[in-house]
């Protein structure tokens, strides 16, 4: 199968009469990890949540392709099915669906009727694969994000993507709230997956998690814009003096950002 | 389609019919005395539920497709419809040797048949005939129902089924009695259908008697057709330190009323009702829950979970009643609402009576639509809506269906919810 490409051409979001995404360009491919880095406020959850298609946010004008096909065109599902995945900065909980069950459908939703995995199948796999990232077994039994800690519904989204094996994952916060040991559980699940199959995103306003996922690009969004792109010496000068300096490059007022 | 082949509609036919059935006088007897309160019983007017007006060929017994029952009920209610179980009318079981001699399964028209007074002083002690026109009707005209007797101290540990095939028009009265000896233990499951089409009418009597010590388990599954109306009263009286355990699942059906009430009688008595009610398209389902604690040390404990689809109108009624003198009483009434879209209306409605002040009580009601970020959630991971919200659905009935104490009426509900909404969910 061909290197996965996601595509994004000036794309523009709203919030009701509100713009959050102010045009962005962004290319990722198979194999690449993209940090979007940016002060709270700037849009980073509103671009991923708006590629996954949720229904408060419209695009109000711009392209984004995912292995050539339009994904703005899509219901959420059928993104999901192409290969994209948001791991969620806060996961829905879903009361009286267990993980093994939500799992088992979205993992045949993504595979397609025929190629969809038996009971039998699908629970070796997902034992399998639960084994290989450390996480018990009886977790598979709990009802989904209910109850979970910080940690443990990261490790969930890290399984879910494991699981599914996505085109381009984006990673909406995937850090935040995790204390060292949960944080490096998480860096450790992401990198297991890197490969030419898969191309990361990866939103923080942290360099802590790029400590241990080394990204290829670094982009900083500040006020619904990349106003800078670069490798990762750009974490080092952000973690040195944060996002004033930019704004100012970029002729952006000060301090806008909450 | 209606074949209403025993014209019963005049007193004269009605005598003719149960004389000629070799019926004790007590049964013609209270038969006519119900055809005669007719005239000065008005029908009920109900709360929440409007009754159209019923003319008298909507009220013609008439009667069911028996061959087609089976194939019918299969597809239904999901069930086999062999082996220890009853299917009416007709009253065939196929296998009964799972049952302890002494246990009485069968159909109860036939079982009053020259067994003398036996049942006379049973039947009508719960539902009076004079309740409203439809009690009434029914006890001047049923023709069949279930009869299940368990002798003392008799634990039957197979659940026993019992299955009710409508007719396809006219009316159908049924009449069901229940009697468990002091110590004796059983499953029952009832279950009704019919065809899918056709303006039919059903109104129904259940009582039972739970002596002291005794346990039941009553499971009533229903799934008829969208012109079924339902008019039911069921009663359950509770002896000494017996216990009740309700399962309703009401999945089918046009317009219903239905009450289901339990009288904690003597010390000790329990009971709890698990409901789980499903409504679309052009039904009104009123299921009214009673629990009468007139004893010391008597617990009740219902809850009811509503999913309302389409332009499906849900009322729930649940109502403790705490008499005074039911010292150390301990009653829990909730109730939980899912609306699935902008047409569908719910009332849910906990009443708490209370007169005695010893007492644990305690009740909740909420409704809720579906939650957009679960949606999106489950979406995202490449579910369709569709199924996304029966698993929501799914979800939301989990903790009640984990309630019920028989494996495989959990399975039968769940597939009669994923049914039933893999129709109306899009």
């Amino acid at each position: 199968m061909a290197t996965p490409v996601l595509e994004i051409r000036d794309l523009h979001v709203s919030i009701g009469e509100k713009e959050i995404i102010q045009g962005v360009h962004l290319t990722i491919r198979g194999g690449e990890v993209h940090a979007i880095m940016g002060p709270n406020g700037a849009g980073k959850s509103t671009l991923a949540a708006a590629l996954m298609g949720h229904p408060a946010y419209t695009v109000t004008s711009g392209e984004v392709l995912l292995d050539g096909e339009d994904l703005l065109q899509m219901p959420v599902d059928e993104r999901a099915r192409q290969g994209l995945f948001l791991a969620m900065q806060y996961p829905a909980e879903i009361p009286g669906v267990s993980l093994g069950n939500f799992l088992r459908a979205a993992v045949n939703a993504r595979m397609g009727e025929e190629q969809g995995l038996s009971i039998m199948a699908f629970h070796r796999k997902l034992m399998e694969t639960m084994k290989s990232l450390g996480i018990d077994p009886s977790f598979a039994e709990r009802y989904v994000n209910e109850g979970f800690s910080g940690g443990e519904k990261k490790r969930s989204e890290m399984l879910q993507m494991t699981m599914l094996t996505p085109r381009i994952a984006m990673l909406d916060e995937i850090d935040s709230g995790l204390d060292v040991d949960a944080l490096r559980a998480v860096a450790q699940d992401i990198n297991r997956l890197r490969g030419p199959e898969l191309g990361l995103m990866i939103i923080t306003h942290y360099e802590r998690i790029l400590q241990y996922v080394e990204p290829d690009f670094v982009h900083i969004l500040i006020d619904g814009r990349l106003v800078r792109s670069g490798g990762k010496d750009l974490v080092a000068q952000i973690e040195e003096k944060g996002y004033d300096w930019l704004r100012a490059e970029a002729g952006l007022p000060a301090g806008t950002a909450e | 389609m209606t074949t209403s082949s025993t014209s019963l509609w005049s007193r004269e036919s009605l005598l003719l019919w149960a004389k000629q059935r070799g019926e004790p006088d007590w049964l013609v007897q209270q038969r006519l005395s119900a055809w005669n309160a007719l005239e000065q019983l008005s029908w009920p007017r109900w709360e929440r539920t409007d009754l159209p007006p019923l003319d008298d060929q909507r009220l013609q017994p008439a009667e069911s497709d028996v061959a087609g029952a089976q194939e019918g009920l299969r597809q239904q209610l999901g069930i086999t419809a062999e082996g220890k179980t009853l299917v009416l009318p007709g009253g065939t079981i196929e296998d009964r040797s799972a049952l302890p001699e002494d246990v009485l399964f069968e159909d109860l028209g036939q079982a009053v048949l020259g067994s003398g007074d036996h049942w006379q002083r049973w039947l009508g002690a719960l539902v009076p005939a004079q309740t409203d026109r439809f009690t009434a009707l029914a006890t001047a005209l049923w023709q069949s129902g279930t009869l299940l007797y368990v002798p003392k101290g008799c634990q039957i540990d197979v659940p026993l089924e019992s299955y009710l095939w409508l007719p396809q028009g006219g009316a159908w009265y049924s009449r069901t009695l229940l009697m468990l000896e002091p110590g004796a233990k059983v499953t029952l499951v009832l279950g009704s259908a019919g065809p899918r089409q056709g303006e039919v009418l059903h109104a129904g009597i259940l009582e039972g008697y739970v002596s002291a010590g005794a346990r039941l388990q009553l499971v009533i599954l229903q799934n008829n057709g969208a012109e079924a109306d339902l008019f039911l009263q069921r009663h359950l009286r509770v002896a000494r330190d017996g216990q009740v355990s309700w399962v309703l699942g009401d999945f089918g059906g046009g317009l219903q009323h239905t009450v289901t009430a339990t009288d904690l009688s003597e010390t000790g008595a329990s009971m709890e009702s698990w409901s789980v009610m499903v409504v679309g398209r052009g039904q009104h389902d009123d299921l009214e829950v009673i629990a009468t604690h007139d004893a010391p040390n008597t617990r009740s404990e219902m809850e009811t979970r509503q999913v309302v689809t389409e332009d499906g109108e849900a009322v729930y009624q649940g109502t403790t009643d705490i008499h005074r003198g039911a010292r150390g009483t301990v009653a829990y009434n909730r109730e939980r609402t899912l609306l699935l879209s902008d047409e569908a209306h719910a009332d849910a409605l906990p009443v708490l009576r209370i007169d005695e002040n010893d007492v644990v009580a305690s009740h909740a009601a909420s409704a809720g639509e579906v939650d957009p970020e679960q949606l999106f959630y489950l979406e995202s991971r490449g579910i369709p809506e569709p199924l996304a919200i029966e698993m929501i659905v799914a979800g939301f009935l989990a903790p009640l269906l984990d309630r019920i104490p028989v494996a495989t009426v959990c399975q039968q509900i769940s597939q009669l919810v994923q049914a039933k909404l893999g129709g109306s969910v899009r």
